[in-house]
């Protein structure tokens, strides 16, 4: 398969709220160290706009799937630390599910294509 | 604690809120900064370059804010304020369509109240069909005539109603 690597990736609606929930279902953290996670394990791939995360935070804090409280960061600095809750789990697994469902779907769709060009 | 009542929560904590806010994005510049300070770069350009990438701090807070609150009940209060500052400043304009639409209003109320109860509403008793007037009548003719019975002469009547209730309704 001839993939041209793409220098980054257009969010897709949704997916954010679901990548920082699997962000914090290793612990709490802040929305800085939120936004490098999702941007080193993407391979630099997924660049996290402030001006997107910190709406979906509090989004999500509305919503109950997460909560925040202020915490020393590990340089001893207070910090807004968001941490998911038992809400914000049962949320995790139904939105992974969904995705991937939905990835599955699409490589269904493509993948056939694939081998008709090979 | 639902959604609801969390947004209705921090709607009493707005102030509060608007400088957590503020201090929480305080904080990711700052670790930004100095993230690319361990990189090598002098205080002064780690903080520029964190700032750069951060973007349009006040536009990122305003995007926030807009999750806290009901948006779009906001709006619509705003527009109801603008509206009302309009009326005040045409008094006159604003007094004559009050008026009209108080009037159409009591007018059309007072017709339907009317056409309710005289065509709509069944009688408050049963058989409202079958109800009759009965007078006392003087004269043979003249329908000013016509008098109300009076106590003694309704149970007399009703009495005779009985007997006669076929030629009444037949």
């Amino acid at each position: 398969m001839n993939r041209t690597a793409p220098s980054r990736v257009e969010f897709l609606q949704g997916t954010l709220d679901l990548l920082i929930l699997r962000t914090l279902l290793a612990g709490p953290t802040h929305g800085h160290a939120i936004a490098k996670h999702i941007q080193r394990t993407s391979e630099e791939l997924l660049q996290v706009e402030t001006g997107s995360l910190y709406p979906a935070l509090h989004r999500l804090e509305a919503r109950g799937w997460i909560a925040a409280s202020w915490e020393l960061s590990n340089k001893g600095k207070r910090a807004r630390f968001y941490r998911l809750t038992r809400l914000g789990r049962k949320q995790l697994v139904a939105e992974r599910s969904k995705w991937e469902a939905f990835s599955h779907a699409m490589a269904l769709i493509l993948n056939p294509a694939d081998r008709e060009i090979q | 604690m639902n959604f609801f009542f969390r947004k209705l929560l921090w709607l009493t904590q707005r102030r509060d809120k608007q400088a957590e806010l503020r201090r929480e994005l305080q904080f990711h510049l700052e670790e930004e900064a100095e993230e690319r300070q361990e990189r090598g770069l002098a205080e002064n350009e780690a903080r520029w370059a964190a700032r750069r990438e951060f973007g349009n701090v006040s536009l990122v807070e305003e995007a926030t804010r807009d999750e806290w609150g009901w948006t779009r009940l906001e709006q619509l209060a705003r527009d109801a304020l603008y509206g009302l500052r309009q009326l005040r400043r045409n008094p006159g304009f604003s007094a004559i369509a009050i008026a009209t639409l108080a009037l159409g209003i009591g007018g059309i109320t007072a017709m339907f109240s009317a056409f309710d109860v005289v065509l709509i509403r069944p009688l408050p008793y049963a058989d409202a069909d079958r109800l009759v007037m009965i007078w006392d009548d003087m004269g043979k003719t003249d329908v000013t005539s016509r008098h109300q019975p009076t106590p003694a002469e309704w149970i007399e009547w009703r009495r005779l109603i009985h007997r006669s209730r076929d030629q009444l309704y037949g």
